[in-house]
């Protein structure tokens, strides 16, 4: 039997005394990779032999290669991090063509008592936490191998961690990323879930600056009485107790919410002054220049007995937002915390004279168009009345809006004021001098800023994250950055690099309002003057109105969500769309 | 943290590795020791043809090969030959090859090597296939002791998967191992499951599920395997590297 045989993996000749007729350099292979790994995930099952290979709690992770068996539906890209809690890779789902992070937990979690269950009873709480705060869990399971896992949204970014060492926060940014993370917590409490270990390393930042918590709930599943649990440990899982509440210390079994509270309130602090809150530890306005009554916000989410501190981690971001929008020095700053009722009571208050006032502008702009179509208002004085009504209504319409959402106090002002002395008496009036009122009240005035999510992150924080995200790693739940390259992209996706719906609206706004504006004069051009200078004057206005118009509504994605905008971009489009028609029939 | 300190992961690889063959000579270190001659005797048996590898590539017919392995095997299980070097750091790899040469240099005991046995029970090692095996080496130019750890390897890998086939075969599944084997080499997902398991007559998952298990016992079993001969856990991961590095000689 001579004849030479190779060895399909390697390609080196196979020996006649090859064992078992396999290739023994492949065969020693096998046993040299991962040998630590596979020496974890593969101990039997006798208690007298110690489980592992290497130091307890060092958990090597597999390379993508050979984690990409074991997930027949994903092509697994990177591995992003690691860290005591496990490792997390990106990946694509092949079928969905979409990102995603699978992070795989330590395989000697399989010996923890009653694993499987907790497992799944911990992924299905995690999995109904959908929010635009919060790592979204897609899927979890256990794959063939033994080894655990979650698949959870990938969040292109970076960390706070990175950004309070690299960026040096500014105050007023720290302020801004504070009230997302409180409504993420608040969710998540509300949803029964304590996320225990809340530190910089877990709160991510994506490249458009909004804010993602991860890792919920993590630490509960995998600290049990099974694992070697002590802070003297060398290994990773502990991490840094900085964070932690003094009861998950104390007695852990008693730990509830508040203590994400308290450490929600280390990382407040951390971020204002770059320092820990250790021992006795100054207030943040000595420290660094910010508000005075953001101490007492700080000290009270850093109390130590947890009935002392938030009950709730909405109120402290209700809190810090008060702080925020209100400049007034002078406004006592009361410290019962406001519940959200608070806010919800304002706007039903504000509801009718919001309405109402918008219904005054609307009749406003209708008298407008009637006028100059009518031609009731004398020529000479026409165009420039007509503009004068034009911004009334466009300041009275855009106050009502601002009032009902709650947004821009002084908007709501200035539209209350314009409601008064509008065309529409005396229901512009009475609206107009509601709405007032309601306004000089301090909690309907303390309601507003109350702002939509996505908006919030100063632009310096977002620049920051996308420029980091060329040379920085993603951080799940991991005990240090690392910062190593990333491969970014090279084509943007055209979703990526499409405007988000942070800027669309204020640009769609002022496209929409351009639009309308635009189309009324050229309305009021074409009915002043019908020979040709005015054609030739108006054609522009027409034009310019049109395009600005469908450009306005071709950005906006949500027409619900942006009624405004859409509602002066059509006006102008069908304005112009008016003027047009006159300008050719004549 | 909790206060409970539960399972005990701080014993260290000094209580498992206080059972394996190379510890136990190490720890008796001369042959009155009890312990000494049975760990040895065991160790002997199973590596003698890595020396017997070296001995014809020095020059020996096989013969002489098979009446120096003997000889030299007796003297290291009566005489003290261990040193202080050797119970610190060594590999009985090493250690073996090392006194070996020291052996073959002494001319006295070279002598007396001739009378075989030389008044002890002599060592039951099959020599019948040596030959063969060693024919099988190419003859080109592989220095005796670049033989000699090739073949240590090689009979690592031997023993292995002798011990493994042996377990399968004891649990009835033996045709588990005849068709699977091939996946403790393969690429991952080379092979795909869906053949095996219909050659199997049983459901993919299995079959999955089996080779993981295979997989797992494999790398046991030869780490074990390593375990008998060095001396601490730490030596392990470096004997195997050695170990595949010698097999591309």
């Amino acid at each position: 039997m001579a004849e030479k045989r190779s060895c399909p993996k390697c390609e080196a000749e196979l020996p006649a005394n090859a064992p078992e007729g396999l290739c023994p350099r492949c065969l020693m292979k096998s046993a040299r990779q991962d040998t630590k790994s596979a020496y974890n995930a593969g101990s039997e099952a006798a208690s007298d032999v110690p489980t592992s290979a290497t130091p307890p709690g060092k958990f090597v992770p597999p390379k993508p290669e050979e984690l990409a068996g074991q997930f027949p539906h994903l092509e697994i890209i990177e591995l992003l991090g690691q860290g005591g809690m496990g490792a997390v890779y990106k990946a694509r789902q092949k079928q969905l063509d979409r990102l995603v992070a699978i992070k795989i937990l330590p395989p000697e979690v399989e010996q923890q008592a009653a694993f499987a269950e907790r497992f799944t009873r911990e992924a299905r709480s995690l999995a109904r936490l959908n929010h635009p705060h919060i790592v979204t869990v897609f899927d979890f399971g256990h794959t063939a191998e033994g080894l655990y896992y979650f698949m959870m949204e990938f969040v292109e970014g970076t960390d706070l961690r990175h950004v309070i060492q690299s960026a040096k926060l500014l105050p007023k940014e720290a302020l801004a990323i504070i009230p997302q993370i409180c409504e993420a917590l608040q969710f998540a409490h509300d949803e029964g879930i304590v996320h225990r270990d809340i530190k910089p390393e877990n709160i991510l930042l994506d490249k458009r600056g909004r804010v993602k918590i991860a890792d919920f709930g993590l630490a509960k599943l995998l600290d049990s009485s099974a694992t070697v649990h002590t802070l003297t440990q060398a290994g990773q899982r502990m991490g840094t107790p900085h964070y932690m509440a003094p009861e998950q210390i104390e007695h852990p079994d008693q730990v509830d919410h508040r203590a994400d509270i308290f450490s929600l309130g280390v990382v407040f602090y951390e971020m204002l002054t770059n320092e820990l809150p250790l021992g006795r530890f100054s207030p943040p306005s000595q420290k660094v220049e910010v508000d005075v009554r953001l101490d007492e916000v700080v000290l009270r989410t850093l109390e130590k007995e947890p009935d002392r501190r938030y009950q709730h981690a909405s109120e402290v971001g209700v809190d810090v937002k008060t702080i925020c929008s209100d400049k007034q020095a002078g406004t006592k700053f009361s410290p019962r915390p406001k519940a959200d009722d608070d806010v919800e009571s304002v706007r039903h208050r504000v509801w009718i004279p919001a309405v109402g006032l918008l219904v005054a502008g609307l009749i406003n702009c209708l008298s407008v168009i009637g006028a100059i179509w009518g031609a009731l208002v004398p020529r000479d004085a026409g165009l420039l009345l007509a503009i004068w009504m034009a911004v009334q209504t466009f300041v009275i319409i855009l106050g009502a809006w601002n009032l009902m959402q709650l947004r821009s106090y002084r908007w709501a002002v200035a539209g209350s004021i314009f409601g008064i002395i509008s065309i529409a008496f005396p229901f512009g009036l009475a609206m107009g001098i509601w709405a007032l009122v309601l306004l000089t009240k301090k909690e309907v005035k303390a309601a507003f800023g109350q702002e939509e999510t996505e908006v919030v992150i100063p632009p310096r924080i977002r620049e920051f994250t996308v420029s980091t995200v060329k040379e920085a790693r993603m951080a799940y739940g991991r005990g240090k950055v690392e910062v190593q390259k990333i491969i970014r992209e090279t084509s943007p996706d055209s979703k990526e690099s499409q405007e988000s719906d942070v800027v669309a609206p204020s640009k769609s706004l002022g496209t929409g309002i351009a639009s309308f504006i635009l189309g009324l004069v050229s309305i009021l051009i074409l009915s002043q003057s019908t020979s040709f200078p005015g054609k030739f004057i108006g054609f522009p206005f027409i034009f310019i109105a049109g395009v600005l118009g469908v450009t306005a509504i071709r950005n906006i994605k949500d027409y619900r969500k942006h009624l405004v905008e859409t509602g002066f971009a059509a006006a102008g489009i069908l304005f112009a769309f008016i003027s047009a028609i006159r300008l050719l029939m004549k | 943290m909790s206060g409970k300190s539960a399972k005990n992961f701080s014993m260290s690889g000094a209580g498992r590795f206080a059972t394996t063959h190379w510890s136990v000579v190490l720890q008796a270190g001369q042959p009155k020791a009890p312990g000494y001659q049975q760990a040895l005797e065991t160790l002997c048996e199973s590596y003698w043809f890595p020396l017997y590898s070296y001995l014809r590539r020095h020059g020996y017919d096989n013969q002489q090969s098979e009446d120096y392995t003997q000889a030299f095997f007796c003297r290291i299980l009566d005489k003290q030959v261990l040193r202080m070097a050797d119970s610190k750091r060594g590999k009985f790899r090493s250690f073996l090859l090392g006194t070996l040469k020291h052996f073959l240099s002494d001319e006295y005991d070279r002598a007396r090597a001739q009378k075989r046995g030389g008044g002890r029970k002599i060592l039951s090692i099959d020599f019948k296939n040596a030959e063969n095996q060693y024919a099988l080496e190419p003859a080109h130019g592989l220095s005796p002791e670049k033989l000699f750890d090739k073949s240590w390897a090689l009979t690592v890998l031997d023993r292995t998967m002798a011990h493994l086939k042996a377990e399968l075969v004891s649990q009835n599944k033996q045709e588990l191992f005849d068709h699977l084997k091939i996946y403790l080499t393969a690429e991952k997902d080379s092979i795909p499951y869906r053949d095996k398991a219909a050659e199997l007559n049983i459901t993919e998952g299995n079959v999955r599920t089996a080779v993981h298990r295979l997989r797992r016992r494999y790398r046991k079993l030869l780490r074990d395997e390593i375990a008998q001969t060095v001396a601490a856990e730490d030596q392990v991961d470096e004997e195997i590297d050695d170990l595949f590095n010698a097999l591309a000689y």
